[in-house]
């Protein structure tokens, strides 16, 4: 059967997907079917996650690179809270099947729902679907190789006509002793965005005012 | 009658050469009504006229939802069910499944549904408000996007759309399925609360085709199958209904044939015994073969519900060979007893016929055909039972009292007077105001399992198949599609000052797939506007841009977008939008188109039936139709009873010449109707057409007991003819009795009425009657 999963949803989880593999030995990933594998281990033991974050999104459309900040949260089972605070003040939390968005540096928050969203709804739930690591899901859509390297670093590229039409590569590169450090993202379309992550905490104590 | 007495003293000397002509005739009967095509769907029951029904039905039988099938899937993870049950549903026999936006959505398509864009409405206003501030406000919006997750997939979009030109109007495009009552998630239909898919399954089989709905709903069971176990599935649409009875007429008609078969033998085994009398349960058998195989000749299929009913031409037409074979039995001259005999069998069989002839009024087509079996077979009864059957048995052996001279008898007129003074009062009280049921859903078989479904199915969706719709026809696609603008536009003008928005109320295609020649002129008014405008708006633009950190060709697509000629709007581009659902608004409609809104209100919102009427549309909901079918119904009543009655009342004045004597032949009939009308108002019981055209029945049958008994009473027939009479009571009646072990609603009704009425009316005739006649007289005779 085929997913459904847009692109948005694949590229965007990607980007968290890093977050939560960590802390596992450089040469316990000499092969790709053991990177998974600690993967699929790490996701499982995962109850929440947090991070900062430092995006830089490099596309023809800007004249120059476009950095922006924020952060990101996730607990068990479907808590999501994704966040810009520079240079604009925008994000969405999104709790289960329902959700609200705040956006243009408005502290209004609106409903976040698939009727009125569907594209941001659908990226939102497919973050936790990455961050559960449905491998089945994500093995279907993507090849993924190692790259060779001082670094632990796995390439993805889509399997797919639609995603190779917008992603030509998503690179996922891990910390020696913690979550992923950085995803690269290659657009179809020329230019690309990465993504830092810092200060991650995982299964750390979560405050559930965060999303609600 | 002495032609029936001569013609048996003509054909006694060729009895064996007859009864080989009619053994042939009845062979070749046999194997016509063997190659019979049966069907079993509801359309055989739906009146054809007045025609604003019959388009009615025809119209809702295609609307969407309704023409496939509609499958809610909950519990678990009901996306994820949707899916693996589309898949599992896609097959020769379901080629179209339609779950959501489904795997084809590509957001690719974005950029060329944003194309297309100047087409589905009027943007005078829209491009009017592009100043300054909000071109600045757009591209504040449009770097954020940029910035945001699901920026990565509007790179295109935005860089054709930097002034949300085409956002505004693609908004409606996206939840097309949620004004449908339905929201998409994960590209799933869901229902309000997300806890059911909705899964529209369209067989290529006819729900009319009673085969293949069983192909099409065992599909459907082993599709299920495949689903997780604690998935709630629910199931509803024509199929399952064709389906469902089918299974039952045929379970009818395999239990009612024989049933009726053996009760005709039961009663040849109590009241004949002899091997001659064998014709009482050969004869309607006869009929039954020479009936299926006329009416097979004249009508390409026939309703299952006919075939049903033929145990009570069955039980009708032994009548016939019970009087004939009493009469002949007991007189030692055939054509004397003939003589005597063939007047009451030609009155009976004349009321009988009158009024089944009466039906062909009807504007039913399962009636009709109902009505042609059962002439063919009462005509081939009555020619068997006074040509070919006397001859057969030849002369009886026993001295009867035939022979008596015809004596003048003495009514009690008082007490009939009264009797009759007694049920006309009783008969107008019970005729005022029938209760009528004209909701379809009484015509046909719906199991406890398919109604409840149906009811869960409408809470959970909203009763998304329960209210109304209006339907646009066209010649062609496109000039429905026309006409559906022109609605659309008046309702955009009209429907706001009574206060409500078209847009909330209406699931229209209109804002989706407007004519190519409305597009055509919306397309004008664009570039008339780019014509003048662009000068202003681009350098604006341009400057603007540069200041937000714009790449200086970031906008080049929207550049070439306004310059160049705009996308049409086509079914093929909304479907490769992943919108196929908004398609299933339009559908071919014979030679023609037809393209539905769906109203979702039940009833229906201020000015919207002025519009419609304006326009030429049809509205329907249930609750539109039910009306029309309780109208139709009550026609029929009228039209069925009224011409009914007055063709028996002319014939037993034209046989009786007596007012008393019309009086005794037609209490049974007053007998008959009053029970009837009583029990339906007593029980709390409702009208049915089937229930209606019963009603006739109950009085040809009756009169027919009315007319023996006072031909006995006046010495025409021997004193067996009163057995006769009961025997022919107890045949008719099991013919019609055995209906009531039917399921099917059609041949319960009638199975129903009839019992009722003639179980009165033979009581009258064989205890009553006789009471009503001088006792001197009757005793004369015994």
């Amino acid at each position: 059967m085929k997913s459904n999963h847009s692109i948005p949803a694949r590229a965007a989880a990607l980007l968290l997907t890093a977050l939560f593999v960590c802390c596992t030995p450089q040469k316990a990933f000499a092969q790709a079917d053991e990177v998974l594998s600690a993967l699929r281990r790490k996701a499982e033991q995962l109850n929440s996650v947090r991070a900062d974050f430092v995006q830089e999104t490099s596309i023809p459309m800007f004249a120059e690179p476009v950095r922006s900040h924020g952060r990101f949260a996730f607990k068990r089972p479907k808590s999501l809270r994704w966040e810009y605070h520079d240079p604009m003040r925008e994000g969405f939390v999104l709790n289960g099947d329902t959700g609200f968005r705040w956006e243009n540096n408005s502290a209004a928050r609106k409903p976040f729902i698939p009727g009125s969203d569907p594209v941001a709804t659908i990226v939102a739930r497919q973050m936790i679907v990455w961050i559960t690591f449905d491998m089945q899901r994500i093995g279907s859509e993507y090849s993924i190789e190692p790259v060779p390297g001082k670094d632990v670093r796995l390439k993805m590229t889509p399997l797919r006509d639609d995603v190779k039409g917008v992603i030509t590569s998503i690179i996922i590169t891990f910390s020696p002793a913690g979550p992923a450090s950085l995803v690269e993202i290659k657009e179809a379309g020329g230019g690309g965005t990465s993504i830092r992550f810092s200060n991650t905490v995982v299964n750390g104590p979560m405050d559930g005012q965060e999303f609600q | 009658m002495f032609f029936f007495a001569s013609l048996y003293r003509h054909s006694r000397k060729w009895v064996r050469q007859l009864s080989a002509l009619a053994l042939l005739f009845l062979a070749a009967c046999a194997l016509l009504s063997s190659q019979l095509t049966i069907r079993e769907d509801i359309r055989s029951l739906i009146p054809t006229s007045p025609l604003g029904l019959a388009e009615q039905f025809a119209v809702l039988r295609e609307a969407p939802l309704l023409q496939g099938l509609s499958i809610a899937v909950g519990g678990g993870e009901p996306a994820l069910s949707a899916q693996l049950l589309s898949e599992a549903l896609r097959s020769p026999e379901i080629p179209r499944v339609l779950s959501g936006l489904g795997a084809t959505f590509n957001p690719r398509i974005l950029p060329q549904l944003c194309r297309a864009t100047p087409g589905l409405l009027d943007m005078t206003a829209l491009l009017s408000s592009l100043d300054e501030d909000s071109i600045r406000a757009s591209l504040k919006r449009d770097r954020d996007l940029l910035l945001a997750p699901q920026g990565i997939v509007l790179r295109d979009f935005l860089a054709i759309d930097p002034l949300g030109i085409c956002a505004g109007v693609l908004q409606r495009l996206a939840p097309a399925a949620g004004s449908l009552g339905i929201r998409t998630d994960q590209g799933v239909m869901l229902n309000v609360d997300g806890a059911h898919a909705l899964v529209l399954a369209e067989p290529a089989l006819s729900m009319s085709d009673s085969k293949g709905a069983i192909r099409v709903m065992d599909r459907v069971r082993s599709a299920v199958q495949t689903l997780p176990p604690g998935t709630e599935t629910i199931v509803v649409g024509g199929h399952r209904h064709t389906e469902e009875n089918a299974r039952v007429i045929r379970a009818d008609v395999n239990r009612i044939l024989p049933a009726s078969m053996l009760l005709l033998a039961l009663a040849f085994l109590i009241f004949v015994r002899t091997l001659k009398g064998l014709c009482i349960v050969l004869l309607p058998v006869a009929a039954l073969v020479t009936a299926a195989a006329v009416t097979g000749l004249i009508f390409d299929e026939l309703s299952g519900i006919v075939l049903g009913f033929g145990s009570v031409v069955l039980g009708i037409t032994a009548d016939y060979a019970i009087h004939v074979y009493f009469a002949l039995r007991n007189g030692s001259d055939p054509a004397d007893s003939l003589q005597r005999i063939s007047g009451p069998i030609l009155l009976g069989g004349m009321t009988t016929l009158a009024a089944f002839l009466v039906f062909f009024s009807s504007s039913i087509p399962c009636i009709i055909q109902m009505t042609v079996f059962a002439v063919c077979g009462v005509l081939t009864a009555l020619i068997l039972a006074l040509g070919l059957l006397p001859p057969w048995l030849g002369p009886g052996d026993k001295q009867a009292a035939d022979s008596c001279p015809l004596q003048k008898m003495h009514l009690k007129q008082r007490p009939l007077a009264l009797l009759w003074l007694v049920l006309g009062f009783c008969l107008v009280l019970l005729l005022y105001k029938v209760p009528v049921n004209g909701d379809i859903r009484a015509l046909s078989y719906v199991s406890q399992e398919t109604a409840r479904d149906e009811k869960r199915m409408g809470e959970i969706f909203g009763g998304l198949r329960e209210q109304g719709l209006y339907a646009v026809r066209g010649k062609s696609l496109e000039e429905a599609l026309l006409a559906n603008d022109r609605i659309w536009e008046e309702l955009g003008r009209a429907a706001p000052e009574k206060g409500w928005e078209p847009a909330r109320l209406i699931a229209s295609l209109a804002p989706l797939l407007p004519a190519s020649a409305t597009q055509t002129i919306r397309f004008q008014t664009w570039k008339n506007f780019w014509d003048a405008q662009s000068d202003a708006i681009l350098p604006s633009l341009d400057t603007l841009a540069t200041q937000s950190g714009f790449s200086t060709k970031a906008f080049d697509p929207f550049k070439d977008w306004i310059a160049g000629k705009p996308t049409p709007m086509t079914p093929d581009l909304l479907s490769s939008a992943g919108l196929e659902v908004a398609l299933m608004l339009a559908r071919p409609f014979g030679s023609s188109w037809l393209v539905y809104s769906l109203v979702r209100a039940t009833e229906p919102p201020p000015g919207l039936m002025q519009t419609l009427e304006n326009n030429g549309a049809i509205y329907i909901s249930g609750r539109s139709f039910r009306a029309a079918m309780d109208e139709a119904i009550r026609s029929d009543l009228l039209r069925f009873g009224g011409p009914s009655l007055l063709a028996i009342l002319v014939m037993i004045a034209f046989a009786f010449r007596s007012p008393s004597r019309m009086g005794i032949a037609l209490l049974p009939v007053a007998c008959g109707l009053a029970s009837v009308l009583a029990a339906f108002r007593f029980l709390d019981m409702e009208m049915n057409i089937f229930h209606a055209m019963a009603l006739p029945l109950v009085m040809a049958l009756s009169v027919d007991y009315g007319i023996f008994i006072l031909s006995h009473l006046e010495g025409r027939l021997g004193k067996e003819s009163r057995t006769g009479v009961l025997l022919s009571g107890i045949t008719t009646l099991s013919g019609f009795g055995v209906l009531l072990l039917t399921r099917h609603p059609a041949l319960h009704s009638i199975g129903l009425t009839v019992s009722l009425g003639l179980s009165a009316a033979l009581v009258t005739a064989l205890v009553l009657l006789p009471h009503l006649a001088d006792p001197a007289n009757e005793s004369g005779h015994a």
